[in-house]
C-alpha cells in the first residue's frame, strides 16, 4: 500500500520540467503585478505549455513550446486568445469589455451581432417591458430617451459618445441635438411573448434593424431571451458615435433586462467607501 | 469612519474613508459590531488575487445593527441584529432560487473578469476583490449590504454575538462542505485544515452522522482544538505521512469523504522537494494555486469516494492526478458556500447546544490593530485561530 503513496516519494517533480519551468517563467515575468483575466490565463497556459514542450524531445515537442510561447506573448502583449467567443469572424475591439453575468454573445458578422441571456421569469413580463421602447434608456445606458410617437412608430435620442461615456447628465442632449446620433423606428413584427423586430427609417447615421426573441427555457428555468442587432455601418463608427459596440449594447442591455426583472435593481459598487488615497489613518489624524 | 484597507501585497492600512450611503433600493447600512479575519483574507494579502486595488476595504464575516434600510426592504428592520452571508445574492435569479446563492447570476457588478477568466461569473464576495464584484468589506464601522433581504439574518434570542459571528462565513462554509459531500452512517471523514473553516466542517460532519472524524494540519493548538472543540482525531502532517496513516486508520480502504479546508496556499510539509516545486511554480507563475491537499485527498480516499472542496483555489494547477481520480471512480463537490440556505438550520444547532463556534474567536481587537493582528493571523502565532475586530472599540 505504501508504494502506492505519490506524497511520500516525490513523484511529482521532475528536476528538468522544474528548471524549464523555471526558465520560461522568468523570461516573462509572472503573473503577479498587472496582468489580469484573460491575459492572466494566457500566460500562465502559455508558459505550461511551454514547460510541456520543452520537456518532449524531437518535432513535437518543438511545436508545442513554440504554441506556449505564442500564447505566452498574446499574454503579455494583453490579446485574448481565450477570452474572445466571436466565430473568428468579427473583429470588434473592447466588445468583451461589455459582457454581462450570464449573457452570452456572438459576433456572426461585423455589423451582426447576438446576445442571449436566461431570466428566471415568464416571458409576457419581459415582453411587456421590452414591448414599451420607452423603457429601453434603462437598459441602454447610450439612450437619452425613446419617445413613443404611434403603435408603431418611436424616435430614439442618443445621448453624444462622451456623454455616454461619461454616463453624463440629461439635458445636454437638448443643447446639442444636431450633433447627437438619433432615428426613427417602425416595428415590424409583434408575435406576442415570442418576438419582435424593428427598424429604422429615414436619414441616420446609424441604420439597423434588430429583433428581440423569446423562448421558453427547460424545466423551470424562466425564458432564455436573445437580443440581434443588425448594423448597416462597421461597429467601429457604432462605437465612435454611442461610445459602445454593438455588441457592447447588446450585452448590457440583457444584463441590464436581467437585473431589473429579476431584482428590480442593478447591481452596482458606486459610491461605495475605498481608502487609498489618504494614507494610513494615523497619520491623517494625527 | 475607520477602515482597514488593502494597499498592496502584505500592506494593510487602518484608513479614514467615507461612511457608506444606501444606492439600492433593497440596501441596508449594518453598523458593524464584529468583523472577523478569515484564511480567505491571506490569500489577498499574500498577493495570490490579481484583482485587488489599493484602497479596497476587506472583510467579509461580521455581525453589526441595521441603522438604514432601503425603501424596498420589507423584512428587516433599523435596530435588528444581524449576521450577512459573506457571499451575496441577489435571491431572485435561478441560482439563488435553488440554494446555490453563491453562483449568483446579479450580484457581481464588474463581471468581466471572472467571465474571461472562467467562463461565467460568480456572486459578489464582501471584501474579495474586483473579480468578484469589487464590494467594500467588513472590516469598518459601517457596511453596505444589498440585497438585504435574502443576505443579512436576524440572530435568534439567545445567541451571543461571539457564537453568531461566524455563522456569515466559517459556520456554513464547512457546513457545506460536509453537507455536499452527503456523509452516510458509517463514514470515516478527513478533514484538511484545522483553522476556523476546518474546525466547521469537521463538528459538522459528525452532526451529519460522519461515525469517525480525523483532522489534518500541522499547527499544534489547532489540533487540539479539532480534537477538544470538534471531537475529531488527529494527524500532523508535518509528523507522519498522511496517505500511510489514513489507511492504517481505516482499514485500508480510506476516507470515504476527503474535505479540502485549506485551499490554494497548502504547503506539503512532509514532502520538501514537491513544496518546493509547488512553491516555485507559484512564485513564477507556472501555476496559481498549490494542490498538495488535492493531490493528497485523490491519493488517500477511498475508491468510490468523495471530495469535498471549499478551500479557496483561483487559478490553474500543474500535475493533477486526474488518472487516480477516474480510475478510482471519485466525485468532486465544490464550491464558494451558500450560507444563505444553512443560516437557520444552523442557529437551530446553536441554540440547541449541539454546536458553538464561539471558540474560533481567540483574540478580540481594535480595528486599529489590523494590520498587526493579520501578522499574527497569518503566522498562527499565539495559538491564533480567528482574531475577531471590534470597529465600534
Ligand atoms: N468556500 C468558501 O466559501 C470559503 C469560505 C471561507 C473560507 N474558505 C477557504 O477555506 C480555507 C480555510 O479557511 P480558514 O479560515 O480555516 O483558513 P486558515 O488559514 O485559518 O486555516 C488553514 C489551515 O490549513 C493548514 N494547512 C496548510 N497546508 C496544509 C496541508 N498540506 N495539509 C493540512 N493542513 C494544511 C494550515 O496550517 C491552517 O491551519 C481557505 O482556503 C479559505 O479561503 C472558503
Ligand atoms: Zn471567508
Ligand atoms: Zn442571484
Amino acid at each position: 500500500m505504501a508504494s502506492n503513496s505519490l506524497t511520500g516519494r516525490g513523484r511529482w517533480p521532475q528536476p528538468d520540467s522544474l528548471l524549464s519551468g523555471l526558465g520560461s517563467g522568468l523570461a516573462g515575468a509572472g503573473p503577479g503585478g498587472a496582468a489580469t483575466g484573460g491575459r492572466w490565463l494566457a500566460m500562465v497556459g502559455g508558459t505550461a505549455l511551454g514547460v510541456l514542450g520543452l520537456q518532449r524531445s524531437g518535432w513535437g515537442g518543438a511545436v508545442m513550446a513554440l504554441g506556449g510561447a505564442g500564447l505566452f506573448a498574446a499574454g503579455a502583449l494583453g490579446l485574448r486568445p481565450f477570452g474572445e467567443r466571436s466565430l473568428g469572424t468579427a473583429p470588434d475591439p473592447g466588445a468583451w469589455r461589455h459582457q454581462g453575468p450570464a449573457t452570452r454573445r456572438r459576433s456572426l458578422t461585423p455589423e451582426r451581432t447576438q446576445a442571449v441571456v436566461t431570466i428566471a421569469s415568464d416571458a409576457g413580463t419581459i415582453f411587456r417591458f421590452w414591448r414599451n421602447f420607452a423603457n429601453l434608456p434603462k437598459l441602454m445606458p447610450q439612450l437619452e430617451r425613446v419617445d413613443v410617437l404611434s403603435a408603431t412608430e418611436s424616435r430614439w435620442i442618443a445621448k453624444s459618445a462622451t456623454q455616454a461615456a461619461k454616463g453624463a447628465a440629461k439635458g445636454a442632449a437638448g443643447e446639442s441635438a444636431g450633433e447627437v446620433p438619433n432615428w426613427r423606428c417602425v416595428l415590424d413584427r409583434v408575435d406576442e411573448d415570442r418576438l419582435l423586430t424593428w427598424h429604422t427609417v429615414g436619414e441616420t447615421a446609424l441604420p439597423h434593424r434588430a429583433s428581440l426573441m423569446l423562448s421558453p427555457a427547460p424545466g423551470d428555468r424562466g425564458t432564455e431571451v436573445r437580443l440581434t442587432l443588425v448594423y448597416r455601418v462597421p461597429a467601429t463608427e457604432v462605437a465612435a458615435l454611442l461610445g459602445v459596440t454593438p455588441a457592447g449594447q447588446a450585452e448590457e442591455a440583457l444584463r441590464r433586462l436581467k437585473q431589473r426583472v429579476e431584482t428590480g435593481e442593478l447591481s452596482t459598487i458606486e459610491r461605495q467607501p475605498r481608502g487609498g488615497t489618504s494614507g494610513p489613518f494615523r497619520e491623517a489624524t494625527e | 469612519m475607520k477602515a482597514l484597507c488593502w494597499n498592496g501585497t502584505n500592506d494593510l492600512r487602518v484608513e479614514r474613508v467615507p461612511d457608506p450611503v444606501l444606492v439600492n433600493p433593497h440596501d441596508v447600512i449594518v453598523k458593524v459590531a464584529l468583523s472577523s479575519v478569515c484564511g480567505s483574507d491571506l490569500h489577498l494579502i499574500d498577493g495570490y488575487v490579481p484583482t485587488m486595488r489599493p484602497g479596497d476595504i476587506i472583510g467579509h464575516e461580521f455581525l453589526g445593527e441595521i441603522v438604514e434600510k432601503g425603501p424596498e426592504v420589507r423584512y428587516l428592520n433599523r435596530g435588528d441584529r444581524v449576521i450577512t452571508v459573506s457571499i451575496i445574492g441577489c435571491g431572485h435569479c435561478g441560482h439563488c432560487r435553488h440554494g446555490e446563492s453563491s453562483l449568483c447570476d446579479n450580484s457581481n457588478p464588474n463581471p468581466e473578469h471572472a467571465r474571461t477568466a472562467y467562463g461565467h461569473c460568480g456572486a459578489g464576495i464582501f471584501g474579495y476583490s474586483h473579480a468578484f464584484g469589487g464590494y467594500a468589506g467588513s472590516h469598518a464601522e459601517y457596511i453596505r449590504v444589498p440585497y438585504a433581504d435574502f443576505n443579512a439574518f436576524r440572530v435568534p434570542e439567545g445567541v451571543s454575538d461571539e457564537k453568531a459571528v461566524f455563522v456569515s462565513d466559517a459556520v456554513p462554509t464547512g457546513y457545506m462542505a460536509a453537507d455536499m459531500a452527503g456523509i452516510k452512517p458509517g463514514d470515516v471523514v478527513a478533514v484538511w485544515g484545522c483553522g476556523g473553516v476546518g474546525q466547521m466542517a469537521m463538528r459538522s460532519a459528525s452532526l451529519l452522522g460522519a461515525e469517525r472524524v480525523i483532522g489534518i494540519d500541522r499547527v499544534p493548538d489547532r489540533l487540539r482544538a479539532a480534537q477538544m472543540k470538534a471531537g475529531a482525531e488527529t494527524l500532523d502532517y508535518s509528523r507522519v505521512d498522511i496517505f500511510d496513516a489514513l489507511q492504517a486508520m481505516t482499514g485500508g480502504r480510506g476516507p470515504d469523504v476527503c474535505i479540502d479546508a485549506v485551499g490554494m496556499e497548502a504547503d506539503s510539509g512532509s514532502n520538501a522537494v514537491e513544496d518546493f516545486y509547488d512553491r516555485a511554480k507559484q512564485a513564477v507563475g507556472l501555476q496559481t494555486d498549490r494542490p498538495a491537499v488535492l493531490r493528497q485527498m485523490i491519493e488517500s480516499c477511498r475508491k468510490g469516494g468523495t471530495l469535498s472542496i471549499v478551500g479557496v483555489y483561483g487559478g490553474l494547477i500543474d500535475k493533477f492526478p486526474m488518472g487516480a481520480a477516474m480510475n478510482k471512480g471519485l466525485t468532486f463537490r465544490m464550491g464558494q458556500q451558500n450560507g444563505q440556505r444553512y443560516a437557520e438550520r444552523l442557529f437551530g444547532h446553536i441554540r440547541n447546544g449541539e454546536l458553538d463556534p464561539s471558540y474560533l474567536m481567540t483574540h478580540r481587537l481594535p480595528l486599529d490593530d489590523g494590520p498587526q493582528a493579520y501578522r499574527m493571523f497569518k503566522e498562527k502565532a499565539d495559538d491564533c485561530m480567528r482574531v475577531v475586530f471590534a470597529p465600534q472599540g
